[in-house]
């Protein structure tokens, strides 16, 4: 019927063929016999299929050629090349060591902790060292008196209000604006569309 | 003819010990002994003599500066097949190709006899191998074949486990069979 269908191997033959492939002996294989790892059953096959025989026999004399053509076919080697080498191995520098990933996570580490120092330091209230508590004191003392003569009203004027601040912030005008639109839509849409107790719509004109 | 083997495998051994402990000349006899070897491997998987001979180097180069790492239980040729394969790999993957490379520029080298050579092999069942199977399964093949590593060894040198090797070698043997060896 089809060609290539009845050239396929049965399913028992391929079967025998692989498991052949994977029970082949390590030693010599290629002149003992693939069969030979097989089991009873697949032995009983190998007998009775001219087939399979055929496989092995053919699979014997590929290798045999491999290693035959292989062997004929090797590519000359230059001249000089061992010394070539030899000089460039001499020649050669040793790898430089791969840098340790560890080494530069601690450092990022060690940075990003350092940072962080700088920032709180920065943020925190100054606070004077010990040694200098005594001189530092006197200093701290005579500019608390000076802060608590300042001027109520200049204290004030520096300090910005909270509605200033509320009303001069353009994302909450803008917010201010769009929440008053959507509501006169929404009036809109009140007024016009919602039926009245009649049923009717205020968009249709009244008869 | 054990012994022979023994004693060469013992050879072999002593003289790394000695380039381990900084011998050059051991060094250097392991190259003489082995370079050809790693080129003619190199040569298979890279189709250039010139990239080949450079990836020679380079697998000396690293062999030499990671001599420390060989495991004196394996055949040393092993491990410098398996530098070698990792240095033409990485080669490719920098040039961003595993191309066919035409043979004329694969014998830029050679003599006019050696061009016939040449000629006559891109017939040989090896060229059909190329055409015909995976870069996986040729490559298995030729380690098993050619340079006539165990499973064992070839598994290791690839990276794939025993079983991994043999299926790829049935299924290689499968594919020339139905493509080349009409029935």
């Amino acid at each position: 019927m089809n060609a290539s269908k009845e050239k396929r191997p049965r399913l028992t033959c391929r079967l025998v063929r692989a498991w052949a492939a994977i029970r082949e002996r390590e030693a010599g294989a290629a002149d003992s016999s693939f069969e030979a790892g097989l089991p009873p059953a697949a032995c009983r096959h190998v007998a009775a299929c001219a087939d399979c025989r055929r496989f092995f026999v053919e699979s014997r004399s590929l290798e045999q050629a491999l290693r035959r053509e292989a062997a004929m076919g090797r590519p000359p080697v230059p001249e000089g090349l061992a010394r070539r080498v030899s000089l460039a191995v001499a020649g050669s520098e040793p790898p430089r060591a791969r840098a340790f990933p560890g080494l530069a996570i601690a450092a990022c580490g060690a940075a990003a902790v350092a940072l962080a120092v700088f920032v709180f330091d920065r943020n925190s209230p100054a606070v004077a060292p010990d040694s200098r508590a005594g001189a530092d004191s006197a200093e701290v003392t005579r500019l608390a008196a000076e802060v608590a003569t300042l001027p109520g009203a200049l204290w004030e004027s520096a300090k910005p209000s909270a509605t200033a601040v509320w009303t001069e912030e353009p994302l909450r005008r803008e917010a201010d604006a769009v929440y008053s639109d959507a509501r006169s839509a929404v009036g809109f849409l009140e007024a016009n569309f919602i039926p009245d107790s009649g049923g009717r719509t205020g968009a249709r004109p009244s008869s | 003819m054990a012994a022979a083997a023994g004693g060469c495998e013992s050879d072999e051994a002593a003289l790394v010990r000695e380039a381990v402990a900084g011998d050059g000349p051991s060094f250097d006899r392991i190259v003489r002994i082995h370079s050809p070897r790693v080129f003619r491997f190199l040569c298979q998987m890279t189709r250039q003599r010139q990239d080949a001979e450079d990836l020679t180097q380079q697998t000396f180069i690293k062999a030499f500066h990671n001599l420390g790492r060989y495991d004196a239980r394996r055949p040393i040729i092993n491990w410098l097949l398996t530098i070698a394969r990792n240095c033409a790999l990485n080669h490719f993957r920098s040039a961003k190709k595993w191309v066919e490379i035409p043979e004329e520029t694969a014998s830029d080298a050679l003599s006019p006899s050696g061009m016939a050579e040449q000629n006559e092999q891109t017939a040989s069942l090896w060229e059909r191998a190329r055409t015909f199977l995976s870069q996986g399964q040729f490559e298995v093949l030729w380690l098993r074949f050619a340079e006539g590593l165990s499973t064992r060894e070839t598994a290791e040198l690839m990276g794939l486990t025993q079983t991994h090797v043999k299926v790829l070698i049935f299924r290689a043997r499968q594919k020339l069979i139905k493509g080349e060896m009409p029935s």
